[in-house]
C-alpha cells in the first residue's frame, strides 16, 4: 500500500489546530456591576444574557419581541415609543394596532431592520434573531424573568435604559407595596398549607415546579405546590403523584385556544379523581393564561388571584 | 527474462491459495496459465499483475520489484485486461481508453495530442476505431474485450496480463482475440501472460502453459510436452483423448463421453423392451447409430414413446393386451434379421410372456443374445413363476450376461473390435 | 447517441440562471422593496455610495447586503457542497443512490454540530469555527461507519448500504433526540438549526463556512480523474496505476468537510446529494471532469430556487428548506429506487 500518512495526516492536523484556535476567539465578556444610576447617555446595560449593550441616545424608536416586554413598556408609559410589536402581543388593547414585525419564535428580521429602532427588547428564545441583529448594529437587549424579584429588576433595567428613571421607581414601587401586602396578609395564615396543584397541560399532563414563576407565586400565597423543586420546570408528571399527595385546591389556566381548555365540570368528572379534596370541595380555580405565563406588572394582578384563590378566609 | 516469479506464496486470511512459485517469463513470450478451478491461477495472476502483495516471495519485472514500484509507474509497463468488463457507466469507447493513459499524466496534465494519437493506434490495432464514439453500455461482449485490450495497450506496456478474457465470449470472438494476441506479439514484442480455461484454446496459441494444481506449479513447458492424457488425468482427473495434426505439434484434447467409438460397424439390434426400463439403452444405441428395432411392446407404454421417438421399427400391441400370434411372428422374424437380441431387465407378466419365449428359442438357436441382468427375476415375475424358470433357462444357455446396458453395449463394441481386425 | 452537448452552452445557461434567481432571492423577503430599488442598491454598494444612505434607504440596505445577500450566496455555496459530496459518493460507491443524507453521514455530520453548540453555550463560548470542525469529525466517523458495515466482499452494493445508512440514521436521530434533551433552554435553538434552513444566516456563516468549503471543492476536483478511474472498479483502478486507497481517503475527507460545513451553517438538508449528480449525470454523462463542476451549478441553482421556495410558499412564515428539498427529493427517491429494483438482487 502506498498511502501516505504524513501528508493528509498533517493536513488533517492542520484543520483541526485552525479549527480549535478560531473557535476560541470569540468569548463572551463578563458580566460587570452595573453602577451607573445615571441617565446618562451613552449608558452600557448588561441584559439577561450577560451581554454589555452601549445605548448612545435615548431609545425614541423600539421593538418588543415578545408580549411580555409590550406589557411592560406600556405600563412604563412609553407606548409612543413603540414601533414594532409581535402578532401575539394583546395588551394593553393599544398594542393590537402597533406595527408587527413577526411572530413570538419567528420574528422577521428584515422588518426590524425595516422599523429603525434605537433598542430592541427580546426574549432568550430569540437567539437566532439578536445574532442577525447584532450583526447589523442594531441594540438589543435580552431580559428573561423568573421570579418575582426578576421581574422588578427587569422592568427596572428596561426603565432605565428608556430614560425614564422617575416613572420606572414608581411603577415598580408601587408593585412591591402590593407584593408586601400579599405578604402581610399570608403571614396570618393559620394552620397546615393547602396543597395546591397545578396543571399546565391535561394532555400530557403538566404540571409546574417551584422553579417557575406561577411555582413561586403558590409559595408566595402560602401553597404548598405538590410538585416541588424539579430540574424540569414543566414536568410531565403521572396522574398517580396527583391521587397520592391530594391536593386542596386545583389551578389551571385558560385562554390557549378556545375548545382545548377543560372545563371545570370536566374536571371535577375526571375518572378515579372523585376522592381528591378539591374535587369534593369544587376547590377549581381557573387563572388567565397571559396572566400567568407572561412577566409583568400583571403578574402581581395573578399574585393576587392566586393568594385569593389558597387562602380565601384572608381576603374578604 | 522480463517477468521473474521467485518463490512466491499468495494467501487470504489463514489460507494459503498458492505456495511458492518460482517461474520466468521471456519477452514476446506467450505464456497460458492453465488448471482447474481453485488451482491459484488467478491469485498468482494478481500476484504477477500487482494486485495482491504476496506473503512471501518476489516478482520483478525487469529486475525490479514490482511491488516495490509505485503505481503508476508499474502501470506503465504492466497492464491487465479483466475478466469482466465493469463497464457499467456510460462512457464512450474513446473515454474508456483514455483512462490507459492515466498512469502517463501528472495531475494537472491534460491529456495532449500525443496522447489521443495512442489512443488511436490502440483502437486501431483492436479493430474497435469505428466504435470510438459508442457508449460502452451498448457493446457486444466480443466488443467490449476488444475495448478493454485497447485500454491495456494505451498504457503502453511491456507485459500483457489477462485474466480469462474469453471464457464469457462466443466462439468467433475467442479466436478474434487469441489471434489479436498472436500480432500484438509478433508486430509488437508484447508479452502476454493469460489465465485460460479453455484448454485447447491455450494449446493453439501460447508458447508455453503452465499448469497448476491445488495452489503449486505442477508442471511447465511448451503445449505439447505438457498436454498429454496422463497430466489431464493427474491434474483434472477426466479421460481424455489427446492427438496432434502432425508429430510434436500442438496437442487437441478430445472429450470422451461414454460411447465414443466412431461407429465404423454397423449393427442392427432388437431390443426387447416394455415397462420404462429401455430409455438408456436407447439413448446409447442412438448414440451408436445403429438400426434399432423394438418388440413386442404395447402401446402406450413409455418405451413404446420412447422408441418411436427415436424413430425405431416397433412391433406393437394393442394397449393392455395380450401379446398375439402375429406380433409374436413378427417379433421372432425381427430378432432372427438383427445382429443381436438384448433382453433388459423388463417386468414379464402373461401378457408379454411370448417375448421371454421367443428370446429363449433364439439363444437356443445359437442366435447372439444380450441379457441385461439387473435385479433378480423374482421381483420381475408377474407370471407366477413361469417366467421365472424360462428365465433360468435362458441364462443356461448360451448368451451374454451382463449387469446394464454400459456392458451391454461394451460387449458389441469388443465384438466389432474384433470384426475390424 | 449524440454525445458531444454543446457543454458551454449548458453551462451558460446554468450561471445565467442561478444569477438570476439569486437576483430574484435577493429581491424577496418580509419586506417588500422594488426591484429597481434592489438593483440600485446593489449597483451602490458595489461603487461605494451606500455609506451615505440613511432612513428607510438605510435599513433597507441594510436588509439587502446583511441579511438577504449572505442567505443567498450562503445558499449557492452549501448547494455546492452538498451536491459535490453527492457526486463523491456515488463515484466512490459506484452507486446512484449513495447521498449524504440518505447514508447518514449528514446526520453524523448534524450530532457534531450540535455536541459543539451544546458544549460551547454551555461555557458561555460564542460558537464559531469549531463547530464545521466537529461536524467535520463526526463526518468522518460516521463514514468510516457505514462504509465498513456496507462492503461486502470488497464492493458496496445498493442494498447494504441503504441499510447501513438506515441503521446509522436512526441512531444517530435517537443520539440527537437524546442531546435535545439535555439541552435545557438551549433546545429550541438546536430543534429549529436542526431542521434546516438559511434564515439569519449572516456573513459571520460564510466566514465560518469558507475554509473548509473551499477546500472540500478543491479536493473534489483535483480527484475528477481518478474518480472517473474508480468508476470501472477498484481493481481495475488499481491497474491504471491509481493508488486507490490514497484516493477513496482523500475523497472521503473532501465529503466530509463539505458535509461537515453544510451541516454546520444550515443544517439538516436531505436529497440534494441524490437528486442533483444524478440528474446532471443522465445529461451530461458520467465523466467527472465536466461532472462535477455541472453539478456544483446545478446545486447552486437548485439550492437557491429551494430557499426562495421555503420563504415564499407560506409567507410571512417560513418552511425550512429541508421540507422542501424532502418534498421533491424524496418521490425522486423513489422512482430512483424502483429503477433499481431489477439490479437489487445481484
Amino acid at each position: 500500500m502506498y498511502f501516505r500518512w504524513q501528508k493528509t495526516g498533517c493536513v488533517l492536523l492542520l484543520l483541526l489546530l485552525m479549527a480549535g484556535l478560531a473557535g476560541c476567539q470569540k468569548i463572551q465578556p463578563q458580566p460587570q456591576a452595573n453602577d451607573n444610576q445615571g441617565v446618562a447617555y451613552p449608558m452600557a446595560i448588561t441584559d439577561d444574557a450577560g451581554r454589555v449593550v452601549t445605548l448612545d441616545k435615548q431609545p425614541l424608536r423600539i421593538v418588543s419581541l415578545s408580549p411580555s416586554h409590550t406589557e411592560v413598556l406600556f405600563a412604563l408609559g412609553l407606548g409612543d415609543r413603540i414601533v414594532g410589536v409581535t402578532t401575539y402581543c394583546d395588551y394593553p388593547e393599544e398594542a393590537l394596532d402597533k406595527p408587527k414585525i413577526g411572530g413570538f419564535s419567528t420574528p422577521s428580521v428584515e422588518k426590524i431592520i425595516e422599523a429603525r429602532p434605537d433598542m430592541v427588547l427580546a426574549g432568550d428564545m430569540h437567539q437566532q434573531a439578536v445574532t442577525a441583529l447584532e450583526a447589523v448594529n442594531i441594540k438589543v437587549l435580552v431580559f428573561s424573568p423568573n421570579t418575582m424579584e426578576e421581574i422588578f429588576s427587569t422592568i427596572t433595567a428596561i426603565g432605565r435604559a428608556a430614560g425614564e428613571q422617575q416613572t420606572t421607581q414608581n411603577l415598580v414601587g408601587s408593585l412591591q407595596q402590593r407584593v408586601s401586602g400579599v405578604a402581610a396578609k399570608i403571614a396570618q395564615a393559620q394552620g397546615p398549607k393547602p396543597r395546591v396543584f397545578y396543571e399546565v397541560w391535561h394532555e400530557p399532563l403538566m404540571s409546574a415546579s417551584q422553579n417557575t414563576l406561577i411555582g413561586e407565586l403558590i409559595t408566595l400565597s402560602g401553597g404548598e405546590n405538590i410538585i416541588g423543586a424539579s430540574a424540569d420546570l414543566y414536568p410531565m408528571i403521572n396522574e398517580e403523584i396527583i391521587l397520592d399527595k391530594n391536593p386542596d385546591i386545583m389551578m389551571h389556566s385558560y385562554g390557549h385556544g378556545d375548545n382545548e381548555n377543560p372545563t371545570v365540570e370536566q374536571i371535577l368528572n375526571r375518572p378515579g379523581w372523585q376522592h381528591l379534596n378539591f374535587v369534593q370541595n369544587k376547590k377549581v380555580v381557573g387563572l388567565e393564561a397571559n396572566l400567568v405565563n407572561r412577566y409583568g406588572p400583571r403578574s402581581v394582578d395573578a399574585l393576587e388571584l392566586v393568594a385569593q384563590a389558597v387562602h380565601p378566609e384572608l381576603f374578604n | 527474462m522480463i517477468v521473474d516469479v521467485l518463490g512466491v506464496t499468495c494467501g487470504y486470511g489463514s489460507s494459503t491459495v498458492l505456495s511458492d512459485a518460482t517461474l520466468q517469463v521471456s519477452k514476446g513470450e506467450f505464456l497460458g496459465i492453465v488448471g482447474p478451478n481453485g488451482s491459484g491461477k488467478s491469485t498468482l495472476l494478481k500476484a504477477m499483475s500487482r494486485v495482491l502483495p504476496p506473503l512471501h516471495g518476489r516478482i520483478l519485472l525487469q529486475e525490479e520489484d514490482i511491488y516495490k514500484m509505485r503505481p503508476a509507474r508499474a502501470a506503465r509497463h504492466l497492464a491487465v485486461v479483466p475478466q469482466e468488463a465493469g463497464l457499467d457507466f456510460p462512457f464512450t469507447v474513446e473515454a474508456v481508453v483514455m483512462m490507459g493513459r492515466i498512469p502517463h499524466l501528472k495531475r494537472f496534465q491534460r491529456e495532449g495530442p500525443q496522447d489521443r494519437e495512442i489512443v488511436c493506434e490502440a483502437l486501431r490495432r483492436t479493430n474497435t476505431l469505428d466504435l470510438a464514439q459508442r457508449l460502452v453500455t451498448e457493446l457486444s461482449g466480443g466488443e467490449k474485450q476488444r475495448v478493454l485490450i485497447a485500454r491495456a495497450l494505451a498504457q503502453e506496456p511491456q507485459v500483457l496480463f489477462l485474466d480469462e478474457p474469453t471464457s464469457f465470449l462466443d466462439l468467433n470472438y475467442q479466436i478474434e482475440i487469441m489471434e489479436l494476441l498472436n500480432k500484438l506479439r509478433f508486430e509488437e514484442g508484447l508479452t502476454a501472460v493469460m489465465v485460460v480455461h479453455d484448454l485447447n484454446l491455450a494449446s493453439q496459441y501460447c508458447d508455453n502453459l503452465l499448469v497448476l494444481k491445488e495452489g503449486k506449479i505442477f508442471t511447465a513447458g511448451r503445449p505439447a510436452q505438457v498436454l498429454t492424457e496422463e497430466l489431464i488425468k493427474e491434474v483434472y482427473g477426466c479421460e481424455v483423448k489427446v492427438e496432434q495434426r502432425h508429430p510434436g505439434g500442438r496437442p487437441m484434447l478430445f472429450i470422451q463421453p461414454l460411447i465414443h467409438r466412431p461407429n465404423t460397424t454397423h449393427y442392427r439390434v432388437h431390443v426387447v423392451g416394455g415397462g420404462g426400463s429401455c430409455g438408456l439403452l436407447f439413448h446409447y444405441l442412438q448414440e451408436q447409430g445403429w438400426e434399432v428395432s423394438a418388440g413386442v411392446i404395447n402401446i402406450g407404454d413409455s418405451d413404446w414413446q420412447e422408441a418411436k421417438r427415436q424413430g425405431f421399427s416397433v412391433v406393437e400391441a394393442a394397449p393392455f393386451s395380450e401379446i398375439g400370434l402375429e406380433e409374436d411372428r413378427l417379433n421372432r422374424q425381427a430378432m432372427l434379421k438383427a445382429d443381436y437380441t438384448i433382453l433388459p431387465p423388463i417386468p414379464f407378466g402373461s401378457g408379454n410372456l411370448p417375448n421371454l419365449k421367443a428370446v429363449l428359442e433364439m439363444a437356443e438357436r445359437g442366435a447372439p443374445v444380450i441379457v441385461i441382468d439387473e435385479g433378480s427375476i423374482a421381483e420381475r415375475d408377474y407370471t407366477g413363476g413361469e417366467a421365472s424358470q424360462i428365465y433360468k433357462k435362458l441364462l443356461q444357455s448360451q448368451v451374454h450376461l451382463v449387469e446394464s446396458a454400459e456392458q451391454a453395449m461394451a460387449v458389441m463394441e469388443r465384438e466389432a473390435d474384433g470384426v475390424e481386425q | 447517441m449524440q454525445h458531444k452537448k454543446p457543454i458551454s452552452i449548458i453551462i451558460g445557461l446554468l450561471a445565467l440562471s442561478l444569477i438570476i434567481l439569486m437576483l430574484i432571492g435577493i429581491g424577496i423577503g418580509a419586506v417588500w422593496i422594488p426591484p429597481a430599488e434592489v438593483l440600485s442598491l446593489i449597483n451602490g454598494h458595489l461603487n461605494g455610495s451606500s455609506s451615505s444612505y440613511s432612513g428607510q434607504m438605510q435599513s433597507h440596505d441594510i436588509i439587502i447586503w446583511s441579511i438577504r445577500f449572505p442567505r443567498v450566496l450562503l445558499g449557492a455555496m452549501v448547494g455546492v457542497c452538498l451536491s459535490v459530496a453527492g457526486a463523491i459518493f456515488q463515484g466512490l460507491f459506484r452507486n446512484p443512490m449513495a447521498d449524504p443524507y440518505v447514508i447518514g453521514v449528514s446526520s453524523g455530520a448534524a450530532l457534531g454540530a450540535v455536541a459543539a453548540i451544546l458544549l460551547l453555550g454551555s461555557l458561555g463560548l460564542k460558537y464559531s469555527y469549531s463547530i464545521p470542525a466537529f461536524a467535520f469529525v463526526c463526518a468522518v466517523l460516521t463514514i468510516l461507519l457505514v462504509y465498513s458495515l456496507a462492503r461486502t466482499g470488497g464492493k458496496v452494493p445498493v442494498m447494504t448500504l441503504l441499510l447501513a445508512g438506515i441503521a446509522v440514521n436512526s441512531f444517530l436521530s435517537a443520539l440527537q433526540s437524546l442531546a435535545m434533551f439535555y439541552s435545557g433552554d438551549q433546545m429550541h435553538q438546536v430543534v429549529f438549526w436542526l431542521l434546516g434552513g438559511f434564515s439569519s444566516r449572516g456573513w459571520e456563516y460564510i466566514w465560518m463556512f469558507m475554509p473548509y468549503a473551499v477546500i472540500g471543492t478543491a479536493i473534489a476536483f483535483l480527484y475528477t480523474r481518478e474518480l472517473n478511474g474508480m468508476l470501472i472498479g477498484e481493481e481495475q483502478a488499481q491497474h491504471l496505476g491509481i493508488d486507490v486507497e490514497r484516493v477513496k481517503v482523500m475523497l472521503l475527507i473532501a465529503a466530509a468537510l463539505l458535509i461537515g460545513a453544510s451541516v454546520s451553517v444550515s443544517g439538516l438538508i436531505g436529497f440534494v446529494g441524490l437528486i442533483i449528480p444524478h440528474v446532471v449525470r443522465l445529461i451530461i454523462g458520467p465523466d467527472h471532469r465536466v461532472l462535477l463542476p455541472m453539478v456544483a451549478l446545478t446545486g447552486a441553482v437548485f439550492m437557491v430556487g429551494a430557499d426562495i421556495i421555503a420563504r415564499t410558499v407560506i409567507a410571512p412564515e417560513e418552511l425550512p428548506v429541508g421540507v422542501v428539498t424532502a418534498l421533491i427529493g424524496g418521490p425522486f427517491f423513489i422512482y430512483l429506487l424502483r429503477g433499481q429494483k431489477s439490479s437489487l438482487y445481484k
